[in-house]
């Protein structure tokens, strides 16, 4: 489980929090705004994720 | 166009702390001097003040006492307020899934901070930019990593790195080796949590 954002001390939480969610790992990462990451489950297959993208300040057009 | 300009290998420091290796790689004019290794005794000496307030290991830390009820949180150092906040929201966002109180060995519930300390830990000694020497050379500063990897077998291993957007590359055509500094890319962090892999299939240590 990798995790890739902006602050390591997200990017470690959210691998740590991801992992002990076990088959929901992917799904909840693609929950998270900002957080690119790679599972790679215990068969040996991956699954890349894409967050939402993270904007900090929403654009109020 | 001159392509004349090499890579530099990094310096690299090597500590230990909170149970796991920290690392540090410089590249740049600066890598070796005195200012990178006061820099470098700096970030040290942050991580093992931050291991007697935080480690779960020692029973006279601040987290130990804190968790036998023997300290409010009032009066602790205010990292372990933040430290509590960013767990709380962690088990907020991942319906508890992530939880620094668990059960332990006699049932009753253990406060362990750890999965959140040791990313945050590395990520605070990194600091902020001018922790580095800066570049007066065309290369960028610093990158800090560490890693972790778990001593029990079938518990997760751990692993985080925090590095400046040029760690992988500084090629001759990095605006940083045209002494444009810093890049205008957001720094990444990357931290990987898994199984202990068995003896033969762990990765070796980067070169």
């Amino acid at each position: 489980m990798t995790v890739v954002t902006a602050s390591l001390t997200d990017a470690d939480v959210d691998a740590t929090a991801a992992y002990a969610q076990g088959p929901d790992a992917a799904a909840w990462l693609r929950t998270r705004p900002g957080r690119t990451a790679l599972v790679v489950w215990s068969d040996g297959s991956t699954t890349p994720v894409r967050g939402p993208v993270w904007t900090a300040r929403p654009w109020r057009g | 166009m001159s392509t004349t300009a090499t890579r530099q290998r990094p310096a690299r420091s090597v500590g230990h702390v909170m149970g796991m290796p920290i690392s540090l790689a410089l590249r740049g004019r600066h890598a070796a001097d005195d200012a990178a290794r006061a820099a470098w005794a700096a970030a040290m000496a942050e991580l093992r003040r931050l291991d007697a307030v935080f480690s779960t290991h020692r029973a006279d830390s601040v987290v130990s006492r804190l968790g036998r009820g023997e300290l409010d949180l009032a009066d602790c150092p205010p990292e372990v307020a933040e430290v509590l906040a960013l767990g709380e929201a962690a088990r907020r966002d991942s319906g508890g899934a992530f939880d620094v109180y668990r059960a332990g060995p006699d049932g009753r519930v253990v406060l362990d901070p750890s999965g959140v300390v040791k990313g945050w830990a590395a990520e605070r000694a990194a600091g902020p930019p001018g922790r580095w020497p800066a570049p007066t050379s065309a290369s960028p500063p610093a990158a800090t990593s560490s890693a972790a990897p778990s001593t029990r077998p079938g518990r997760p291993g751990w692993s985080a790195s925090r590095t400046p957007p040029t760690w992988a590359g500084c090629s001759p055509r990095c605006p940083c080796a045209r002494g444009r500094w810093p890049p205008r890319v957001a720094p990444t962090a990357a931290s990987t949590s898994s199984t202990r892999a068995p003896a033969d299939r762990r990765p070796r240590w980067p070169r």
